[in-house]
């Protein structure tokens, strides 16, 4: 075989493996932190929005378990088909951008109506939370990529 | 870079199998030892043999922990080793490019 044939061969090993593996895998390298980033934001925005840190309270653990459901569900579709995937996809990113959207705003909001005070509260529960979701999402990952066969 | 101009082949993930373990571990933040092999089709102890030589190159890390009240084994690419996949991928595509057309 010549070189460059066997280094074509290797090349298209490689980029086979990365489609293969971005089939199989339902969570891809950095999903874990990216979804625990996502709902920290969206908790931080909606909280901020609301200016009541007690709402925030209700709100987060609210959207958290949302979040977490219907990523899970996703991952479970998504491993039994991808066309079913897709159309859970679309709305959960809709959500996530939601919370983006939000987030950004609620900035604008604490900027000149926020207390320190409901600052740092809120900033702490939105990070914690964001933390436990990211956590629980690697934690559940696992499980479902093993029983589900990789 | 070589003498002849081209990069150089990286020995450690020149072989076929740890090329595909190093692939799919870019691709996500760890793996399961036991998802790994059976994705590769090998043994256990030919596993083991390709994970050594990557974690002997620090191209992997290698990590056990209880899940469910299982002990499991993890396997994580390395930020080490993606740039060492990332090099080699370079350097096949140098080789290819370099070849005159028909």
């Amino acid at each position: 075989m010549e070189s460059s044939d066997w280094a074509q061969a290797s090349l298209d090993a490689v980029e086979q493996e990365r489609a293969e593996s971005a089939r199989r895998y339902v969570a891809p390298r950095g999903y874990d932190a990216l979804m625990g980033a996502a709902v920290a934001l969206l908790v931080l925005g909606l909280s901020l929005n609301t200016g009541d840190v007690a709402t925030q309270v209700w709100a987060g653990p609210t959207i958290v378990g949302v979040g977490l459901l219907l990523w899970q569900i996703r991952r479970f579709i998504a491993a039994n088909g991808a066309w079913i995937s897709s159309l859970i996809a679309g709305p959960t990113r809709w959500v996530v951008a939601s919370g983006v959207a939000l987030e950004v705003a609620g900035f604008a909001v604490a900027i000149y109506a926020g207390s320190r005070q409901q600052w740092l509260l809120v900033v702490l529960v939105s990070v914690v939370t964001g933390a436990l979701v990211g956590w629980t999402s690697h934690r559940w990952s696992a499980v479902y990529r093993r029983s589900l066969g990789g | 870079m070589s003498a002849t101009g081209h990069r150089e082949f990286d020995q450690v993930i020149h072989a076929p199998a740890r090329l595909r373990i190093m692939t799919i571990l870019g691709t996500v933040d760890r793996i399961e030892f036991a998802t790994l092999r059976d994705r590769l089709d090998v043994s256990d102890s030919v596993m083991s043999k390709h994970l050594a030589a990557l974690a002997a190159a620090s191209y992997v890390t290698i990590s056990k922990s209880s899940l469910s009240g299982r002990r499991t084994t993890w396997v994580a690419g390395s930020s080490q080793g993606r740039r060492a996949l990332r090099q080699h991928v370079a350097a096949l595509r140098a080789m290819i490019a370099d070849v005159p057309g028909p």
